[in-house]
């Protein structure tokens, strides 16, 4: 069975095309063909899991001769994403469905998202840098529009800020990629890990580690680079906010510093602690400045900068045990903070705000939304047995295990403000007594449903089948990543 | 060439001080394009100092003049409609949004 990497750029790609032909015709074309081609990718990776397992590696060239030549691999690592990528476009598309009708223009919101799905492919199976720094300027770009979709003042404002802080970000990333160009005199990944431990890292070479530190710490939200994100992810669409904090800052920020930093480059010791204090920075911070938030979809967009404190944290730490916690954790987090995404757009949808201090009681009236809000605030928190728990789980002992006590307090110190953080979320919106204003509200349509109940149900499922889900996803990832790390 | 790379670092502190202190849309963007300026120049002038411009400088290059021309179109679009909207290019006047 011959699947090409190719596919996961050429299906994306092609529909975004369909849908914009299709739609001067049929308005509704967009929702069947956005939603079959994230489920046919999700399909491909999901068959490729097994060959990824044998210890396989997918790779495409396409004229490597000419100076803009495609070169795409899959590992385990990109295999992991790209799934997680088709998981969350499928829930979006069928979540959009009906909640994409406000807006005018549907069938232009389905090609931009099919075009963010095309660079985010792109940027993961990239096996080059130029490859991964084009696959996220296609991504990133497709963003700022369908973060200024609704194209009100608010929507508008937040795009901007987005466009300042990412431009600046991609310009870093391309100055460090040409300095590491200079020096090395190779761009692909694997080459220029085998450069790196030949030459050590040069001057040159930190310099442009700390320009993607920048760059990437830009595009991923870490503290002190964070001021974009809870704008861009509360006023954005809802289908939109999900997949940005659920699966773009991950892959054009994250994905890429731990690429780089833990495969490529040497994770020193000096840097593996910088990165520790910047997640736990973040993790802390953010936590606090969520529980000041009463906008349901700010309190969110907070609350991922700190899970993203997590995920870095764990990366850190360096130990394949901190590194498949933090896999876990980013896979773990793209399910509860869409499904929590979904649940606040569910809940705006039937009210018309947002606002916490006006919402209440509204598990009477939205019983599957209150109810699968629940699951993924437990997640969030850590509580057993869902999937939340098991990777805070291996991130703290992770950090206890590698001598760093402190980090592992932080840590559990930030479990505990996420409960409190979400427990307000509950009390405000969906506990409590029910205003005379919102008797009247209705659970949201089926097709808004679905999604979330899936995601509830995966949350419950990775949570508490964890052995399997480490086995086949996981296992082959941090492989990847901890082919090369510090041995301490 | 040092010359070349003064210009450089020249361009890329004007536009940081565009970004940083102007609170008019459209000089904001100024900036940004300066930045960009900036940053395809000193592609340039790398790829020069290596004595025959190789395949992967143009490419390097064209992705950053690509990509600057891009975000220079979305962010005058951005910035047109904002005025169409609020009736200004005031950051200050149309930040009345949540800090």
């Amino acid at each position: 069975m011959g699947i090409s990497p190719l596919l996961f750029i050429a299906i994306p790609l092609g529909a975004a095309a369909l849908v914009a032909l299709l739609s001067r015709a049929r308005e509704r074309a967009g929702d069947v063909v956005a939603s079959l081609a994230s489920a046919a990718l999700l399909a491909l990776s999901l068959a490729l899991v097994r060959r990824i397992l044998d210890g396989e590696t997918l790779s495409y060239d396409l004229a490597s001769s000419s100076p803009l030549g495609l070169h795409l691999s899959i590992d385990g690592l990109s295999l992991l994403l790209l799934s997680i990528i088709s998981l969350l476009t499928l829930m979006a598309d069928l979540y959009a469905v009906s909640y994409m009708e406000r807006y005018t223009s549907k069938p232009r919101y389905y090609v931009l998202r099919l075009l963010m799905a095309t660079g985010l492919n792109g940027a993961v199976m990239g096996a080059d840098l130029l490859n991964l720094y084009a696959g996220m300027e296609v991504a990133c770009l497709s963003c700022y529009a369908l973060v200024a979709f609704g194209m009100e003042r608010d929507y508008l404002g937040a795009s901007f800020r987005y466009q300042v802080f990412g431009a600046l970000a991609s310009l870093l990333i391309i100055v460090g990629i040409a300095l590491v160009y200079r020096t090395a005199a190779t761009l692909n990944l694997v080459e220029l890990r085998g450069v790196v431990a030949q030459q050590g890292m040069s001057p040159v070479l930190l310099f442009s580690s700390v320009l993607f530190l920048t760059g990437f710490g830009i595009k991923a939200a870490y503290m002190p680079f964070h001021t974009w994100l809870p704008d861009a992810h509360s006023v954005a669409p809802t289908p939109v906010s999900a997949l940005l904090s659920g699966i773009f800052i991950k892959v054009a920020g994250l994905y890429a510093l731990a690429r780089l930093f833990l495969s490529v480059f040497e994770l020193t010791a000096t840097l593996s602690m910088v990165l520790m204090v910047m997640g736990s920075v973040s993790l802390l911070v953010a936590l606090l400045m969520a529980l000041a938030q009463w906008d349901s979809k700010r309190l969110l967009a907070y609350s991922t900068i700190s899970q993203m404190g997590y995920i870095l944290l764990g990366l850190s730490i360096g130990t394949p045990l901190g590194i498949l916690g933090a896999l876990f954790h980013l896979v773990n987090h793209a399910v509860f903070k869409s499904l929590l995404f979904f649940n606040a757009g569910a809940v705006e949808a039937a009210t018309g705000t947002r606002d916490m201090k006006e919402l209440g009681g509204l598990n009477q009236r939205m019983p599957l939304t209150g109810a699968t809000c629940t699951v993924a605030s437990l997640s969030i928190s850590g509580i057993p047995p869902f999937n939340g728990f098991w990777s805070k789980l291996l991130i703290i002992l992770a950090a206890v295990q590698a001598g760093y006590p402190a980090f592992a307090a932080v840590a559990g110190l930030g479990s505990i403000l996420a409960l409190a953080v979400f427990l307000k979320l509950e009390r405000y919106v969906f506990f409590g007594s029910l205003p005379q204003r919102l008797a009247r509200v209705r659970e949201a349509p089926l097709l808004m449903c679905v999604p979330m109940a899936l995601l509830a149900a995966l949350c419950l499922g990775i949570g508490l089948a964890f052995p399997f889900f480490i086995h086949n996803f996981l296992d082959p990832a941090k492989e990847v990543l901890s082919r090369l790390t510090l041995v301490r | 060439m040092t010359a070349g790379y003064a210009l450089c670092m020249a361009l890329f502190l004007l536009g940081l001080y565009g970004v940083v202190t102007k609170r008019h849309l459209l000089k904001i963007a100024f900036g940004v394009f300066l930045i960009a300026g900036a940053a395809a120049l000193f592609i340039a002038l790398l790829g020069v100092s290596e004595g025959h411009v190789g395949s992967l400088w143009q490419a390097l290059g064209l992705m950053v003049i690509l990509g600057g021309l891009a975000i220079a179109t979305v962010m005058i679009v951005t910035s047109v409609r904002l005025h169409q909207r609020c009736g200004s290019f005031d950051l200050d006047r149309i930040w009345k949004l949540r800090g």
